[in-house]
């Protein structure tokens, strides 16, 4: 039975125990590779974290897939849903242990979050001065990231890069951001 | 995620590891941990500390795979507390075996078109297959009343095409067709069969008209050689308008002025469809269209008026497309 088709009896029989096990070998090794390359990625520990998070995941889908089932209606879909599980229950799992922070503000950091009731006016800024001067590369990159109000693990997901590449291409560009700001802030202050 | 400061915000983010730079995506390692690595990474993939660990942590939840198993368990106990009805079972398993491979599925959809096919295929062969295995045949006529004056009136109209109008047996034969005609009990014929008839009288008189007229030499339509004939024409002719009459109850032509009459016969000759032309071009003979069978029965004396006029005009024989004497129905084979 392929995904598809586990899909689509589990639409109708929410509780069918061939279909889960087949849905169940499909994903399990991809999920796994998701959360291992982030944990190993951040350096916060992996082997028995990452099966541990994508067991838990997918009990919880297991549980909650009678509401949702009409809402996932692909495979992409699907990983969609279970990945940002996976990435919800790190953040969890970690929010509270000093050592993973650089991996939290790599999953949870949005634009919204870190400025809040300011974010409009940094939108701005970002925006009209900063992302116009950046290599073009970087400007998509934090242009994304302010528009659309996704984190920088989320960006990596949609451009189905690993949590390294994507961790080493996003802080050059944040760098170069934060050159470009702080100028801009400085001259403001002088004005 | 407390509101911060630019600087702070910024200075979050740490430095990356020198160790994960150029790693391939999670698929890549999913692969590579089934021992299907794609040749662009191998080399990466044989160098990268990160990357191994990945495909250490795959290989090893592969080789346990105690989670996994311990999910699958769980969902089967579940599904077992829901405790099915034997049929919701049944279809669940049936449902599960039918789409575990393409083929099975192929193999299904084969089996219930073939199984349609079974129990249609008597009506299909009935109804639906090609009029290859139908063809026209001609059914004898009964030899009543009705069917001797069908017989002799198509030997009257093969008299004309084999000699002189004045030979007399032909004469003696319609005669004898008059005598027939006129004792038959019109009112127990069928419309096809009174149709059939009236055709049968037209025809024949159709060609023995043209016969006479064209056995004078250069006859013109307004001499008294041709009048004469014409007065024999309607002799017989009188007969068929007598079948009509008893048919339509004298409604229709009773109603009819002379003029519109005239004008309601000429305006049905322009209707007649000539299908094909046979015999001699000099005396040929007009096939048309038959369509006695869709005649408005209150109409059916003008067509027929209608019929013998185009015949005169045409100076030609005319007969139906399925031949004036008989019946001729489609009949499957056996």
């Amino acid at each position: 039975m392929t995904l598809d088709q586990a899909l689509q009896v589990l639409r109708k029989d929410a509780r069918n125990a061939l279909a889960w096990e087949a849905l169940a070998q499909e994903i399990y090794s991809p999920l796994l590779g998701y959360v291992g390359l982030l944990l190993v990625t951040f350096k916060v520990g992996a082997g028995e974290t990452a099966e541990d998070i994508v067991q838990d995941a997918l009990l919880r889908f297991y549980e909650r897939w009678p509401e949702i089932r009409n809402n996932v209606t692909s495979n992409a879909g699907l990983f969609g849903y279970l990945k940002k599980s996976c990435r919800n229950l790190l953040v969890d799992r970690y929010r509270e242990e000093r050592r993973a922070e650089s991996l939290i503000r790599f999953l949870d950091l949005k634009f919204r979050n870190a400025f809040q009731d300011e974010a409009d006016y940094y939108r701005d800024i970002f925006l009209k001065e900063v992302v116009g001067l950046l290599p073009p590369e970087c400007g998509a990159l934090i242009r994304e990231y302010v528009e659309k109000d996704l984190s920088p693990a989320e960006i990596a997901e949609s451009q189905n890069a690993s949590p390294a590449t994507f961790y080493s291409r996003w802080y050059r560009c944040i760098q170069k951001a934060r050159h470009i700001f702080l100028q801009k802030k400085s001259a403001q202050k002088r004005s | 995620m407390e509101k911060r400061e630019a600087e702070e915000f910024f200075d979050l983010w740490e430095p990356l590891s020198s160790d994960g730079g150029n790693c391939p995506p999670d698929q890549v390692l999913t692969s590579a941990a089934k021992g299907a690595c794609p040749e662009e990474w191998a080399s990466h993939l044989s160098s990268c500390k990160q990357c191994g660990s990945v495909v250490e942590i795959l290989q090893k939840a592969a080789q346990s795979q105690r989670r996994l198993g311990e999910f699958i368990e769980m969902a089967r106990s579940e599904a077992k507390k829901i405790a099915p009805t034997p049929r919701l079972r049944l279809l669940a398993i049936f449902h599960a075996f039918i789409l575990a491979s393409p083929a099975r599925r192929t193999a299904l959809i084969a089996g219930i078109v073939a199984a349609m096919l079974m129990l249609t295929w008597p009506f299909v062969n009935k109804n639906v297959r090609s009029p290859e295995n139908y063809s026209a045949t001609t059914t004898p006529l009964e030899m009543d009343k009705y069917g001797k004056a069908v017989q002799l009136l198509q030997a009257t109209f093969e008299d004309t095409s084999s000699g002189p109008a004045s030979d007399p047996k032909f004469i003696a034969r319609r005669r004898e067709l008059d005598g027939l005609i006129r004792d038959l009990d019109v009112e127990a014929l069928d419309p096809y069969k009174l149709a059939q008839l009236n055709n049968a009288i037209v025809a024949s008189n159709a060609a023995w008209t043209r016969s006479q007229l064209s056995s004078g030499s250069a006859p013109a339509i307004a001499n008294t050689r041709y009048s004469s004939k014409l007065s024999d024409f309607y002799l017989v002719w009188g007969l068929s308008s007598h079948l009509n009459k008893s048919w339509v109850d004298g409604r229709n032509q009773d109603q009819l002025s002379p003029q519109e009459r005239a004008e309601a016969i000429h305006s049905a000759t322009d209707q007649i469809q000539v299908v094909r032309i046979e015999g001699d071009p000099d005396q040929p003979t007009f096939v048309i269209q038959d369509q006695t069978q869709n005649w408005d029965p209150a109409k059916a004396d003008v067509m027929t008026r209608a019929i013998g006029t185009f015949a005169v005009r045409s100076n030609a024989n005319v007969r139906f497309q399925n031949g004036p004497l008989a019946q001729v129905k489609f009949v499957p084979h056996r």
